[in-house]
């Protein structure tokens, strides 16, 4: 098992829900949309995985507060990609 | 339109009409290069030549100015072209924006990664695998035109704090908040941006690539070692083996992008 598994075992469930989806997001926001299909498969991509994500990661952000692992797990994370 | 006779600026000839005429565009850029505007007095000291340096670093994308405006050369013809502030907003996108494009060639890969995808798609080509490559390094002064323009829009980040981008000569500050943000909206609304666009893609180093890949029947692709893999249904980028071939060359498949690979995966 690598480290980052184990980090992320560890890590609350919603938080891990939150990390799978904005990945993704970042992933989608850097990439180039060159023709109609990717456009269109850029755009289904962002409103599924980055809709909503500011308020999540403010919410985590004040729940776990207390607890640094976590709150390690969500630094660098943007706060306003929406 | 100004005109000079010879050189300015460092081991120029710097006659006194042509340093004057050189001072005065210079200071249309002042606050674009973040200095004081310089005294027009046909004197070519040290922060004239300064200022030319700045110029040639931060409109022109000079990794060494070398401090002089010849006539008819680069600098003068970018000072008399450009001697209106490059405003942001819809008339500077219209005018510009072309300008950056990203581009879909395999030589504009990073000099570590381009050798590997070379290798990777030969060895689909000898095996009858089809591809089409879509998109390989991303301009950085697009997706710096692109994030910075949905930051002053959203208000995340104030006009005159903007980094510079060497190359790109936009003016982002209006003199006021408000219309640097109305001239920013325009922009997010014709790039068509609906979410914030990142400025960490592997795409911006030319460390990934978009393609599109289809095969019939089993392919026998050698991976990196020289053996020869058998690969069958699903024909397409999905296929797990071929996942495995690219990797060996050093192209890893992104899982949940169907046409993208990179030097991480990422």
């Amino acid at each position: 098992m690598s480290v980052g598994q184990s980090t992320t075992d560890a890590l609350p469930a919603d938080v891990v829900m939150f990390k799978e989806s904005r990945d993704i997001c970042d992933h989608f926001r850097g990439e180039d949309p060159y023709d109609a299909k990717r456009a269109a498969e850029i755009a289904r991509n962002l409103e599924r995985h980055c809709h909503g994500t500011d308020a999540r990661l403010a919410a985590l952000r004040k729940k776990y507060a207390s607890q640094p692992q976590v709150m390690s797990a969500l630094e660098g994370y943007e706060a306003n990609i929406e | 339109m100004p005109q000079i006779i010879s050189s300015v600026g460092r081991n120029g000839a710097n006659q006194k009409g042509d340093v004057r005429s050189v001072q005065d565009l210079l200071n249309r850029y002042s606050t674009r290069l973040g200095i004081a505007p310089l005294r027009v007095d046909g004197v070519a000291g040290a922060r004239t030549v300064s200022a030319i340096e700045r110029f040639q670093r931060q409109v022109l994308g000079m990794a060494a100015p070398d401090g002089r405006v010849d006539p008819g050369a680069l600098t003068w013809n970018k000072l008399v072209a450009t001697s209106a502030p490059s405003l942001s907003g819809a008339a500077w996108w219209h005018a510009n924006q072309a300008r950056f494009p990203n581009s879909r060639d395999i030589e504009d890969l990073d000099a570590t990664f381009k050798p590997k995808v070379k290798r990777f798609l030969a060895a689909m080509k000898e095996a009858g695998i089809n591809y089409e490559v879509n998109s390989t390094r991303r301009s950085k002064i697009r997706a710096y035109l692109m994030h910075y323009s949905w930051m002053i829009a959203k208000g995340n980040v104030a006009p005159e704090a903007v980094p510079i981008e060497p190359g790109c000569d936009i003016v982002w500050d209006h003199g006021n908040a408000s219309a640097s943000k109305v001239a920013a909206q325009q922009m997010v609304g014709l790039f068509g941006l609906v979410f914030k666009p990142s400025l960490n893609s592997r795409h911006i180093p030319g460390l990934a690539i978009d393609m599109d890949i289809a095969w019939t029947g089993t392919a026998k692709v050698k991976d990196a070692s020289g053996s020869v893999v058998s690969i069958g249904s699903p024909c397409d980028d999905s296929n797990t083996k071929l996942h495995t071939v690219g990797a060996s060359y050093g192209v890893v498949k992104n899982l949940k992008d169907p046409p993208h690979w990179s030097d991480t995966g990422g």
